[in-house]
């Protein structure tokens, strides 16, 4: 079984060279323009993959955060093979970036080697990652929608020709048996589920931090919620200009994406985040594997990683529909989860015991989550029309024609009604 | 689920009726679009105007009926300082012609704004005046009446006219009973089905919506005219709310191509030997539409419209057609008003979603025709109340209806507002008809509507458009 791992890198980038490279990045391409320089189409372990700017700033301590580079990838396999796959099948696309970029090879001392110990010297953790259809190569998800549309296609032609669900199933199944194009769809691949020896140990870890959580909890509500200060503006108040940068790259295809910087708060704040964003990992990988993340099914994956050393954090994802709409509907379903992870957040909407206010708010938070939203220079899907229930049907669908042992009548309708 | 009281709570005798009540039996409507040329002679007209405007206290019964809505250039053409236009809501300030929404809307293809007749930020279209009255006679009476005041006054121009009309069995153009599925405004005083009770803030400004929270609503941050006529913010900003008992309206005229809508339903339904099997392409029209043309709702009745008046509109999903083997996922009714079956939720938790992206409809049905009164186009004057666009009609047309994925749909949009997307090359949707033994779909879904304009407006309530006449 192979698992989406996830590679992230921040680069510094050489303050005079921020403008020219920001026009190189912007010509770097996406899902509809695929005449972007950057050769993602190459990587076929890539499930998602991006390189933003994490804009230069000014932290409330007035310390001056210089801008970097920060490029993201969901990959099957190990990360170290993937950068050096980058090296190895983008050489030319990595030195128009890292050329712009601090300690960057010389242009005669390029080759795989350097490229690669650069590369790998960039890596950074990935503290909160979350994978909406986790344990499927991108080979799988491709052939899973091929095999659907067959089936389904079968389905058409056979219309009116069977009495019964059973004998549905039964023609459905032979028709995928004979075809020697889906064999592979036979291979044994059991569905993620949650795993309760780990939640179990979770809870063992959890348990004895209780005191520790309380704590938290008491001094965040009396002490730094106190003296926070919310963006307080709502989404109809963010600035035209702003919003229009981020709107021109959306509702294009099927899947959004966004990308936000933050500012970490101090104190017990960023306590939290850490222990949050392990917490929400944790879960991720061992509750949330069935196509939603506390109830949300639109999400393709989600990634948390903190930056410029610990006083920065961004946050990117992929998702079906909308930013109101996933944001909305995350709101509607688990606005505690959001206030957890984005309370910590500089100018983040007043949070009550950490869970309540917050996202509740929710024209205050879309207006702060669209103020700190950057533009993803280059951004990359390797299915960008498909939704993410629509990929866990498919493979619910393979796994019910093949790896389910014998059906009953309910599971045999359940399996054509996703046809 | 029972029909529950509603007390009376809200300031209906400060809100437009049009809100609140839909005015079913007067028959005969007009849109008036209009345009001022001088802030202080339309203010002046304005203050004449606002006498025929009607509240929303429903124990009255009028039989002529007057409203009006301000697009934001109307407002600065009043004299609306520009601080106060800019505190609208984007969607108003920006107008319903924008690159971005024109994508979420699907106004692309047949529907581009560069082709419509009017709006999508037309620079003089200032406001909509919209008349009601029991018969076209009388309707003509007072539209002259109301005409001749614009005239009147040297500063308001009309820049088009837009008839239209509700037929007596309450049918829309391609045959179907219409505005059976409304929600019921918290605090109106009307009684409703408990599940439709929707708060106040969904539709009105000034009121908690669903979250519980007031809705944004534009506030006067730069003083002008006289203040005392408007109420504080309910949220405490300290500033004067020119919101209170308005909302926001949505207007696009749709046309309906009706004799390509039913000679699709017959093409796909023919019998073997070629001829049109008319109870079959009734079926399919009705399972793409969620209803039957009487109005009875497919999952009371799946196999049969029982005809008569329309049935209860007091149903769920959720325990008698959970998997949409009655009204398919993908039709027209489920998929915008998904009631207690959004997603896989329970049912608490899917009418709690649901009702944070209702509308309240008051449309209208048009025909033009030519010198010879023979139809030329028809339609419908599709106008909405929400408190957030983007929320309620955006969050509808473009996450439900022109949704291709929704549940377990994958190439699907709303068979009759959907749009696929533009950048599919040219792939034609399908609609799936859920069902045992297998699921059937109905392939190449053409396009059955055209908008043909569009804009965002702000009706305001009574007290603040007597505001509006002291700028």
């Amino acid at each position: 079984m192979t698992k989406q791992r996830a590679v992230s890198l921040q680069i510094p980038v050489i303050p005079e060279q921020l403008s020219a490279l920001t026009e190189l990045l912007q010509g770097g391409g996406n899902p509809w323009d695929k005449n972007g320089f950057f050769p993602f189409d190459l990587f076929t372990e890539v499930h998602f993959g991006r390189w933003i700017i994490a804009p230069a700033g000014t932290l409330q301590n007035g310390k001056h955060i210089p801008a970097s580079i920060v490029y993201a990838a969901n990959v099957d396999g190990a990360e170290k093979a993937h950068v050096e796959r980058l090296a190895t099948l983008a050489p030319d696309a990595i030195d128009k970036i890292g050329s712009h970029c601090v300690g960057y090879p010389a242009e005669g001392n390029r080759n795989l080697a350097t490229r690669i110990k650069f590369l790998m010297s960039c890596k950074i953790g990935t503290p909160g990652f979350y994978v909406g259809a986790p344990e499927r190569t991108v080979q799988q998800i491709k052939g899973e929608a091929e095999l659907h549309t067959a089936i389904r296609e079968f389905t058409i032609k056979n219309k009116g020709k069977w009495k019964t669900s059973r004998e549905a199933y039964d023609a459905v199944r032979e028709f995928v048996v004979n075809d020697p194009k889906w064999e592979w769809a036979h291979a044994k691949f059991k569905l993620p589920k949650v795993n309760w020896p780990m939640m179990i140990l979770f809870g063992l870890i959890v348990l004895p931090l209780l005191p520790f959580i309380i704590i938290m909890v008491l001094v965040i509500h009396f002490g730094d919620e106190k003296h926070s200060k919310p963006l307080g503006i709502n989404v109809n108040q963010v600035p035209l200009k702003h919003l229009e940068k981020m709107r021109i790259q959306e509702d294009i295809i099927y899947q959004n994406q966004i990308s936000q910087v933050f500012e970490v708060k101090r104190g017990m704040r960023k306590v939290s985040l850490h222990f949050f964003l392990w917490a929400t990992s944790w879960l991720a990988r061992n509750v949330y594997v069935r196509g939603e993340l506390m109830g949300t099914p639109t999400i393709h994956f989600a990634r948390w990683l903190i930056i410029d050393n610990g006083t920065r954090y961004v946050f990117f994802s992929n998702f079906d529909q909308s930013f109101d709409m996933y944001l909305g509907d995350f709101v509607d379903n688990s606005g505690w989860g959001l206030n957890l992870v984005y309370g910590p957040s500089v100018g983040y909407p007043t949070t009550k015991w950490l869970v309540k206010g917050g996202a509740y708010k929710i024209g205050e938070f879309l207006g702060w989550g669209r103020t700190m939203q950057v533009q993803s220079q280059i951004w990359y899907c390797a299915y960008p029309w498909d939704g993410l229930q629509q990929i866990v049907d498919r493979t619910k669908l393979r796994t019910e024609l093949f790896n389910s042992g014998k059906l009953n009548d309910y599971e045999i309708k359940k399996a054509l009604s996703r046809i | 689920m029972a029909v529950v009281s509603n007390p009376r709570s809200i300031e209906l005798y400060d809100i437009q009726g049009l809100v609140t009540r839909g005015y079913g039996k007067l028959l005969a409507r007009l849109y008036l679009m209009i345009e001022f040329t001088d802030a202080a002679k339309a203010r002046g007209w304005l203050k004449e105007f606002i006498p025929h405007v009607d509240d929303a206290d429903h124990t009255t019964t009028d039989k002529l009926t007057a409203h009006i809505s301000f697009t934001c250039k109307g407002l600065s053409g009043l004299g609306l300082s520009d601080e106060n236009v800019n505190n609208f809501p984007i969607p108003m300030r920006e107008s319903m012609n924008t690159p971005n929404r024109n994508r979420l809307l699907g106004d692309y293809g047949d529907n581009d704004p560069k082709e419509w007749l009017w709006g999508g930020n037309q620079s003089n279209l200032h406001a909509c005046v919209i008349l009601h009255a029991l018969d076209k006679p009388s309707l003509d009476k007072y539209a002259a009446e109301i005409k001749k005041m614009m005239t009147d006054s040297g500063a308001v121009n009309i820049i088009r006219e837009m008839p239209g009309f509700a037929r007596a069995d309450g049918k829309e153009p391609f045959g179907f009973h219409d505005g059976i599925s409304q929600p019921t405004i918290k605090g109106s005083g009307r009684p409703g089905p408990e599940n439709d009770i929707v708060a106040t803030g969904e539709f009105l400004l000034g009121y908690k919506n669903q979250y519980e929270l007031y809705p944004f609503s534009p506030l006067i941050t730069d003083p002008q005219g006289d203040l005392n006529w408007l109420p504080a913010d309910a949220n405490d900003s300290g500033h004067k709310d020119l919101g209170r008992n308005g909302s926001f309206m949505v207007f696009r005229q749709i046309e309906q191509y009706v004799d390509k809508f039913h000679t699709f339903m017959e093409e796909k339904t023919k019998n073997p030997d070629g001829t049109v099997n008319q109870e079959a392409a009734d079926k399919l029209a009705a399972k793409c539409v969620g209803r039957w043309k009487s109005g009875a709702s497919l999952v009371n009745y799946p196999d049969k419209d029982p005809g008569g008046l329309p049935d209860n509109d007091d149903f769920g999903y959720a325990d008698h057609d959970r998997f949409g083997h009655r009204c398919p996922y993908g039709s027209h009714m489920r998929r915008n008003n998904p009631r207690d079956s959004f997603r896989w939720y329970d049912k608490e938790q899917s009418l709690k979603v649901s009702k944070r992206h209702r509308i309240m409809r008051r449309g209208s049905s048009y025909e033009d025709l030519d010198t010879e009164g023979k139809m030329t186009e028809t339609g419908l004057h599709f106008v909405c109340f929400n408190a957030d666009f983007e929320m309620q009609f955006e969050f509808i047309q473009h996450a439900w209806a022109n949704n291709r994925q929704l549940r377990h749909l994958t190439n699907d949009i709303d068979v009759i507002i959907g749009v696929p997307p533009q950048e599919n090359d040219g792939q034609k949707s399908q609609f799936t008809i859920q069902g045992e033994p297998a699921n059937e779909f109905v392939n190449d879904i053409e396009q059955f509507v055209r908008i043909r304009g569009g804009e965002y407006f702000f009706m305001p309530g009574l007290a603040a458009l007597k505001y509006l006449t002291t700028l």
